[in-house]
């Protein structure tokens, strides 16, 4: 490597005659005018080659977001809709009643309505149409299970 | 645009993690003991007929599911009361039963069984809470309850 090196610099430097220099600048140093025209050309050309290359990779990247982002509603939507059921306890009973059920009149669904009806259905006395809480036009056994039915459930009592 | 990927990606973590909580919360609960026990449930009027009840059973602790409901050992209590279907399953429910009839009880008798079933070891602590009890004529009266734990069938 070394000898290399020394040979290289011991070789004279070679020089292109002055003509020869001459008329290569003279061949490659002038100036060629390019028309707007054809630079607009080019452009265009080029705008239509990489235009379609940049759109599709935009368009997979939305369409990445969107379906991540429908899969994260989902899974969030499942997890508050569907979710496991959380015990719940015990509460006093709502007073709030505002229905025929109410077969007393004193503001609140218990097993007491019910007794009332069936003492009069047994006992044969005149029976009214509002005592009809199904709405099958007659006043007998099924509307006391009604009442009883709505006395304990517990959507009321809660 | 990476911001809206972000937080579509939290979202993402937010409920896997949400759901491996959950996982992990059922874990024990299928790991652990179930039994299955009966509660006897009385009712004591004193000297008055007892002709219709109504009262609230649950578990106050311990985790329990309502599997079954018997009616009293007085024949005027014999059929199963009324209650909730949507409370069986669960560790709540409201029972009530009427009988416009003469033969009616009076003083300490059951009026309810109930079967539940325990899951894990810590044992159930009931309560029962008297709503209303009444005469024949439809009249409130007094009456105490006590449980008392019973063999299951």
């Amino acid at each position: 490597m070394i000898g290399e090196n020394e040979n290289q610099k011991n070789e004279p430097e070679l020089e292109a005659p002055k003509g020869l220099v001459e008329d290569v600048a003279a061949l490659y140093g002038a100036e060629v005018p390019v028309p707007a025209e054809v630079d607009e050309a080019i452009v265009v050309m080029a705008r239509r080659r990489l235009t379609p290359r940049r759109r599709p990779r935009l368009v997979l990247r939305w369409a990445f977001a969107g379906a991540a982002a429908s899969a994260a509603a989902l899974l969030l939507a499942v997890w508050i809709l569907g979710g496991p059921e959380r015990p719940r306890r015990a509460s006093s009973r709502s007073a709030h009643v505002s229905i025929k059920e109410d077969f007393d009149g004193n503001g609140r669904v218990d097993i007491l309505d019910a007794f009332a009806l069936a003492r009069q259905v047994e006992s044969a006395r005149t029976l009214k149409d509002k005592w009809d809480m199904n709405g099958d036009g007659i006043v007998d056994r099924a509307d006391v299970d009604r009442i009883a039915m709505a006395a304990v459930s517990l959507k009321r009592g809660t | 645009m990476k911001i809206l990927q972000g937080v579509v990606f939290v979202c993402v973590l937010f409920a896997v993690h949400v759901q491996a909580q959950e996982t992990r919360l059922d874990e024990p609960e299928a790991q652990a003991p179930v039994r299955f026990e009966a509660v006897d449930v009385y009712m004591d009027s004193k000297d008055e007929p007892l002709a219709a009840y109504q009262f609230e059973f649950a578990a106050e602790t311990g985790e329990i599911k309502i599997v079954g409901i018997e009616g009293g050992e007085h024949p005027a209590f014999k059929e199963p009361p009324y209650y909730d279907p949507a409370a069986l399953s669960k560790d709540r429910i409201i029972i009530a039963a009427f009988n416009t009839g003469k033969d009616l009880p009076a003083g300490k008798t059951r009026v309810a069984r109930f079967h539940v079933q325990v899951m894990g070891e810590a044992d159930p602590e009931y309560v029962v809470k008297l709503d209303v009890a009444a005469s024949v004529e439809g009249k409130r009266i007094p009456a105490t309850m006590t449980l008392a734990k019973g063999e299951p069938k």
